[in-house]
């Protein structure tokens, strides 16, 4: 029972190592003289409740005794003085001074486990916790915190242990063992039931000489500490409980076997009482069972609803800062956002990791939102340059940029790049579109001067124009063609795709640098597109995209292999032009290429145009000097009639209208297109068809097989008997003979020279 | 008006509705009646009085508790710590002072301070360890690290079975 308010009496205090000296201790003991005499009275029955060991006891008791003694001055003249000076010194704890009533009245407001920690803080306290008097504390807490009564073998205090102390494991000491076991009474880890958990089919092996009967007077638990090996329904039995009933047992056999009265009768008799106390244990354990499962459930509800309201908070504190909830979304995932209620310190912990990705999320946003727009805008602007370029005569078209490279152009691009906020539609496009022809004509201009100016780098102006580049020129320009810029128009003008990541042609697995551009019209009609990897994560999805501006290279290599074809055909490398190779329809063997029986039955080394034969060679290497063989007339004859690769491919369009507009065809499909809609039954080319020779050049490498091996004659190349033609000029008492990478090695090998130059260091001796 | 003197000797003069929140006094000045004689608090010093007096003054007029509602009270108001805002800035003073205002609220029967005292006092308490609640109220640990292992294992609650 909890003493009346005027009637207080106070638990005995004891004195800390670190007192003051004894005449302060009773000065500050002297405040409240008039109830210590209640006090100490009180402290000693409370003591002799208690089973306290009796050192500490007589510890408590001594100090409390010395203190009485000094209790008899309280009519001191010098009490008021020392109270005061006493203040703010609490070498003493000023709760154990507080009486009775009052601390049962503080017990009364906490919950169990605080009671537990106060229990376990000082004997004083735990005597009093632990008196019969305040079983109706603990008992209230239990009831306020809705535990399950306690089963009849165990106190409040100690069931509130088992409930609400702590969550470690009570043999270990492990942290965050939820999970109580109502059948065994434990709050244990799983390490520690396996270690202490006998299951019913081990006991004989552990109690030999003991009756599995005893079992049945043992509290188990149908859930062991593996989670598999063991059936469902067995019994687990907590050791040190075997042992203490194998020891109880023990007493009863004893007895037994002296023949003391009525042994076995008592030993009847608690068997019976045991089997008794198990059933009520395991109905007692089923109840709270159910009063756990209903509190873990409570519990996981209340910590959902619980963190949902911290989420909102936060985000709503991140509302009120002007972030969108679009972007707030960002942190909708991250740890600090779930759990215990928002507090004005959390706030200030979590906002500085939580608002960066707040912002790299609205900054990401903003930036797409841009994107799309400028995309928007550049389809606007698509729609239009596209019926633009309907109305033009499809083989200007080569000469018109990409949409995309219009974009980039400075007027339209200062459309295209206006303020979000402005509004731009096909109508903001007008004064653009009347503009269009001045735009593209310098555009071109421009172009022509950069790749005039690149092939000027590497190789001089031809001094006379070539006389007929206009007459054959392949397609017809749309721009005026100076007189500088008939370089342009060379075989030996051979360019190639300087954009690292440019894919075009990536269907061939070929290498975008490695095909050759051949001239003005090559040149422009490349344009470089490379995977767009702005708006996706997958690069399988990804979708070519135009890079802008496209950038074109002058092809040394190109270069010097027109001048080989064009020196084997007799003509001038400083003046034949593109057109002229064409018209000439020479086709030419290819040295390194090893004759052999393809899959079509045909045996034979394939044949190249002149275009094609350049864009061979680099499948032998870079690095590789190649000599080439030149077909007569008749065979060239003979293999254009079994093969035109060029009419094979979708790269020709109708001159004469603009249905094949973005959708070439080949030769054959133009051909009838001529002549169905046309009625152009012979028509020619390029002003009734031609072909785009970008287009065409994805095809460039397909092989013109010949029926049989060549045969060496005076002017093949000798590629069985000669195919190690060239000799070293500095042996020159030898004999031996090299193929071109051979005696290059030779010559960087034997005599260190890493350019050697024909004539001087070697020499071709065999044709 | 009533005259009240403190345990060191100091006097204060303040309104019946005022101290009569104290049911000590109140009981006090019903029994005497009508009287211009000083009412002596041995147990309460001046300080603690001042404060006992603003914490009056401030609820002043308010209904005291009854019998009967106290009881139909008593299980929420138990269980429940929370202390108005006013209460809780009166009672932000050093430890003494809490103890001895509760005290004082105890001796003149005054049960709200004193109900705002022990829950400030539960409210210290709450989630703290053992180590930590020793801290707070200077307790000193008199268990033997034995008795303090055997504390844990928590086996010797016969005496309450």
């Amino acid at each position: 029972m909890v003493a009346t308010r005027r009637q207080s009496g106070r638990v005995s205090a004891p004195v800390p190592e670190d007192a003051p000296d004894a005449k302060d201790v009773e000065d500050e003991e002297s405040e409240l003289s008039d109830l210590e005499d209640d006090a100490s009275m009180a402290g000693s029955a409370s003591e002799s409740e208690s089973d306290w060991e009796s050192g500490a006891h007589r510890k408590v008791r001594g100090k409390a005794s010395a203190k009485r003694a000094k209790v008899s001055s309280k009519s001191s003249p010098s009490k008021v003085q020392i109270t005061k000076a006493s203040r703010g010194r609490r070498s003493l704890s000023l709760l154990l001074t507080m009486p009775m009533d009052i601390l049962f009245e503080i017990f009364g407001l906490l919950p169990p486990k605080d009671l537990v920690s106060l229990s376990r803080t000082s004997k004083p306290l735990r005597q009093t916790l632990m008196s019969r008097n305040a079983i109706t504390v603990w008992k209230a807490a239990r009831e306020s915190a809705e535990g399950p009564d306690p089963p009849h073998d165990f106190s409040e205090p100690q069931w509130a242990v088992l409930l609400f102390a702590g969550t470690n494991c009570q043999v270990c000491g492990a942290k965050g063992i939820l999970n109580i076991d109502f059948f065994i009474r434990r709050r244990v880890c799983i390490a520690c039931k396996k270690k202490n958990l006998v299951v019913t089919s081990k006991f004989p092996r552990l109690y030999p000489d003991y009756d599995r009967a005893i079992l049945d007077l043992i509290q188990y638990t149908n859930v062991g500490g593996w989670g598999h090996g063991i059936a469902s329904k067995s019994k687990f039995y907590w050791q040190s409980d075997i042992d203490d009933m194998v020891k109880e047992w023990g007493v009863f056999q004893k007895s037994i076997h002296m023949r003391a009265p009525g042994a076995k009768q008592k030993l009847e008799e608690f068997r019976e009482e045991r089997i008794k106390a198990i059933q009520l244990i395991v109905q007692h354990a089923e109840t709270c069972q159910k009063w756990y499962d209903n509190l873990s459930r409570k519990r996981l509800t209340d910590n959902q609803e619980t963190s949902k309201k911290r989420a909102e908070a936060i985000f709503s504190r991140f509302r009120e800062m002007g972030y969108l909830d679009a972007d707030i979304q960002a942190i909708a995932y991250e740890s600090q956002v779930s759990g215990g209620e928002l507090t004005e310190r959390g706030w200030v912990r979590i906002r500085p990791t939580l608002e960066p990705k707040i912002q790299e999320r609205r900054d990401r946003r903003v930036a797409e939102e841009r994107r799309r727009l400028v995309k928007d805008r550049v389809q606007f602007l698509k729609v239009l340059y596209t019926a633009h370029l309907k109305t033009l005569v499809p083989s200007q078209w080569l000469s018109y940029p990409t949409v995309e490279e219009l974009a980039d152009m400075v007027p339209v691009k200062q459309v295209i790049d206006a303020a979000s906020d402005i509004i731009i539609h096909g109508e903001s496009f007008k004064e653009v579109m009347v503009s269009l022809p001045t735009l593209v004509s310098a555009w071109n201009e421009n172009r022509r001067a950069l790749l005039t100016e690149k092939l000027a780098a590497v190789k001089p102006l031809p001094e006379v124009p070539p006389s007929h580049t206009d007459n054959l020129s392949v397609t017809a320009s749309s721009s005026a063609s100076p007189a500088t810029s008939d370089i342009l128009a060379l075989a030996t003008s051979v360019f190639q795709c300087g954009t690292a990541k440019c894919e075009v042609n990536n269907p061939q697995w070929t290498k975008c640098q490695d095909n050759p551009l051949f001239g003005w019209d090559g040149a422009i009609s490349h344009h470089c597109m490379a995977r767009d990897t702005t708006n996706s994560y997958f690069s399988f999805s990804l979708r070519l995209a135009p890079v802008v501006p496209s950038v074109i290279e002058v092809s040394s290599k190109g270069s010097a292999l027109a001048a080989d074809l064009v020196t084997l055909v007799k003509l001038d490398p400083t003046r034949a032009t593109i057109a002229t190779m064409d018209q000439r329809g020479d086709l030419f063997l290819c040295s390194e290429c090893v004759p052999d029986k393809q899959h079509d039955g045909l045996y034979g080394r394939p044949v190249f145009t002149w275009r094609s034969a350049i864009a061979h060679a680099t499948a032998h290497g870079q690095d590789k000097i190649i000599s080439w063989h030149v077909l007569t007339p008749s065979e060239v004859a003979n293999v254009k009639r079994s093969q035109d690769p060029v009419h094979r491919d979708y790269c020709w369009t109708c001159n004469h209208c603009t249905i094949h507009f973005d959708a070439w065809k080949t030769k054959a499909t133009v051909l009838e297109h001529l002549v169905a809609v046309h009625k152009i039954v012979q028509p020619t080319e390029p002003s009734d068809l031609f072909f785009i020779p970008e287009k065409r050049r994805s095809r460039a490498l397909l092989p013109i097989f010949i029926e049989r091996p060549p045969q060496p004659s005076g002017r093949q190349p000798n590629l069985n008997a000669s195919s190690k033609p060239f000799r070293c000029k500095r042996c020159p008492k030898s004999n031996r003979l090299f193929d071109i990478g051979g005696v290059q090695a030779h010559l960087r090998d034997k005599h260190k020279i890493a350019s050697p130059m024909q004539g001087q260091d070697w020499d071709r001796v065999v044709d | 008006m009533v005259l009240l003197v403190t345990s060191d000797n100091e006097q204060f003069t303040t309104e019946k509705d005022i101290v009569e929140r104290s049911v000590l006094i109140k009981n006090m000045l019903e029994d005497v009646g009508e009287s211009d004689q000083p009412i002596p608090l041995p147990n309460v010093s001046s300080s603690v009085l001042k404060k006992v007096l603003e914490y009056c003054e401030h609820h002043r007029g308010e209904p005291l508790p009854t019998a009967d509602s106290e009881q139909s009270q008593d299980e929420t108001r138990k269980r429940t710590t929370d202390i108005s805002e006013w209460d809780q800035k009166f009672i932000t003073v050093d430890q003494e002072m809490l103890f001895e205002i509760i005290l004082a609220a105890n001796y003149l029967d005054i049960k709200s301070l004193l109900d705002v005292g022990c829950k400030t006092v539960a409210n210290m308490i709450k989630g703290k360890t053992p180590e930590e609640i020793r801290k707070l109220f200077n307790i000193v640990n008199d268990f033997t690290p034995e008795e303090e292992a055997q504390i844990k294992k928590e086996n010797e609650w016969a005496e309450d079975r």
